[in-house]
């Protein structure tokens, strides 16, 4: 479908008023997402991957949302500790119950789960190889200060990459999800209304003092690097 | 040995679990022989489930270990056996492929899938050829589910003469109303029997699940001579809807090739006038209006 004028009303971001505030709607979001992200996951996984080197020791994961993508990454790294922070109690808890079956099934990977506010991150100043946020970027109720800390705990030869959804990423991306995201659409149109796009992430950047960090978009999303990285191609 | 039982597998592959998809699959084999399967038929991609986002990590060489595991299985029943596996080829391409396994257990053939849908051949080549086999029941040829769209691969089989087709199937959901009305359409453009085993699951990397609906099946004016019961509807000899399970059906091929031998429209094909040059034919190309 083709038309000279957006469809959705992309316009204005629309900050989310408490989302995930109850228990049962994480578990509904959670299981939807285990049965069917996996395609979602596999591209901030293998650009994880592609950035590990002989040495690291330690990962950051800043808002994991239920734990996927750190459980996910975990398990092809056993020999690094994968740390994930998250603010929302509801998501801990469920993160908590992923990594519980996690444990059950004797996975290999070291990760941990904790709650803590983003913006005054539980890890001392340059202790992460690579901090890492998937998906998370759109819900921070302080940007600015957990830019500043990712900044901070990144050891200074390591590596932050932030990928979120891009509120003015191409509508032909928006709608090919939305034929697949079928009950999930409304929800998913409120993230993407949450979300922010890339002259805005510059401005952030720039707020924090980290002008010199890189934003580029990528078909749905968002890349936010503190230094240039190569694209992962699907 | 004309008579043929004919057994297919509908089975849920799950991502990254080889072994336990491997273990699955020969316990259905297992029931099948069980129940008297002369040729067992498993789906598209058995081992892998559809993960072709890391083919490059889950394709298997053929032969390989994989294949000599799925012989030996042949072997051990007696049966032809047929399956589905993601192909990591010599010439470094992946396939989705085909195997056939003698009841001796040795690899009679393999066809790797003619055609791929946009979204898959970023990551799966095409095969080019339509092989055909001749086993002790009749002659066989290999399909996969995306290609029951395309008339044009049944009848290549119809030109060579086959009497079944068995297609390995992974077929995603959403397609699957038009892929069970093209199947019979198949069944009847190519005058033989279809063996359509069709996995079933969710694929986790886009949330939509696998369409199933494995079965059997033949031209209905041919059942309704085999059978003498006259009654139309009755061209799916097994249909397994949703959930795991096996289908058994016999079929006497002899009285299907005698059936077709009456009743067979080769004989008023015109060939000279199909797939010609539009040019050569002063056709206008698909999507011009003259």
């Amino acid at each position: 479908m083709t038309t000279d004028t957006r469809l959705l009303d992309l316009d204005a971001r629309v900050p989310q008023t408490a989302p995930y505030a109850d228990i049962e709607g994480v578990r509904a979001y959670d299981l939807g997402m285990r049965r069917s992200a996996l395609m979602a996951y596999k591209r901030p996984t293998d650009r994880i991957m592609a950035h590990v080197r002989d040495g690291m020791t330690d990962l950051v994961e800043v808002g994991f949302n239920t734990g996927l993508l750190s459980l996910h990454v975990a398990g092809k790294l056993p020999h690094l500790a994968v740390s994930g922070v998250e603010e929302n109690q509801n998501l801990v808890d469920v993160a908590e119950d992923n990594l519980t079956l996690a444990v059950w099934a004797n996975t290999e990977g070291d990760v941990e789960f904790e709650l803590a506010k983003l913006s005054r991150l539980p890890f001392p100043d340059d202790s992460a190889d690579i901090v890492f946020s998937f998906s998370s970027l759109h819900r921070w109720r302080r940007p600015v200060e957990t830019l500043k800390e990712c900044a901070r705990i990144c050891k200074p030869d390591g590596l932050v990459i932030i990928e979120d959804i891009n509120r003015h990423a191409e509508e032909g991306h928006i709608t090919f999800i939305l034929q697949f995201v079928k009950e999930g659409g409304d929800e998913f149109m409120r993230s993407l209304q949450s979300a922010y796009c890339r002259e805005e992430a510059v401005d952030l950047l720039g707020q924090a003092g980290l002008a010199d960090w890189h934003v580029v978009e990528e078909d749905l999303g968002l890349v936010i690097s503190s230094r240039p990285i190569e694209p992962v191609s699907m | 040995m004309s008579a043929v039982t004919i057994a297919v597998v509908q089975m849920e592959s799950k991502l990254g679990r080889h072994t336990a998809n491997m273990r699955r699959a020969e316990r259905y084999v297992a029931e099948a022989v069980g129940r008297g399967a002369t040729l067992v038929c498993l789906p598209e991609a058995f081992l892998t489930s559809g993960n072709i986002l890391e083919v490059a990590d889950v394709a298997v060489p053929i032969p390989g270990p994989e294949t000599d595991r799925l012989g030996e299985l042949a072997r051990d029943a007696n049966i032809h056996l047929v399956a589905g596996l993601l192909e990591r080829g010599d010439d470094g391409a992946y396939y989705s492929t085909s195997v056939l396994f003698g009841p001796d257990g040795t690899l009679v053939g393999r066809y790797r899938r003619v055609h791929c849908h946009e979204l898959e051949s970023r990551y799966l080549s095409s095969g080019s050829d339509y092989p055909v086999f001749d086993v002790e029941f009749g002659r066989v040829g290999l399909l996969q589910g995306y290609d029951i769209n395309f008339p044009e691969a049944a009848r290549e089989y119809y030109r060579r003469g086959v009497d079944m087709l068995v297609c390995s199937a992974l077929v995603p959901e959403m397609f699957g109303y038009v892929a069970n009305l093209r199947l019979l359409a198949r069944a009847v453009d190519t005058e033989c029997v279809i063996a359509f085993a069709s996995g079933i699951g969710t694929n986790l990397y886009a949330g939509f699940g696998y369409m199933g609906c494995s079965q059997v099946v033949a031209d209905p004016l041919f059942l309704e001579a085999e059978q003498f019961d006259f009654v139309d509807g009755d061209e799916r000899m097994v249909f397994l809807e949703s959930g795991e399970g096996v289908g058994v059906v016999e079929v006497d091929m002899e009285r299907m090739r005698r059936y077709r031998k009456s009743a067979t429209l080769r004989a008023d094909l015109q060939p000279a006038t199909y797939w010609r040059s539009l040019e050569v034919a002063g056709a206008p190309d698909a999507g011009e209006r003259k």
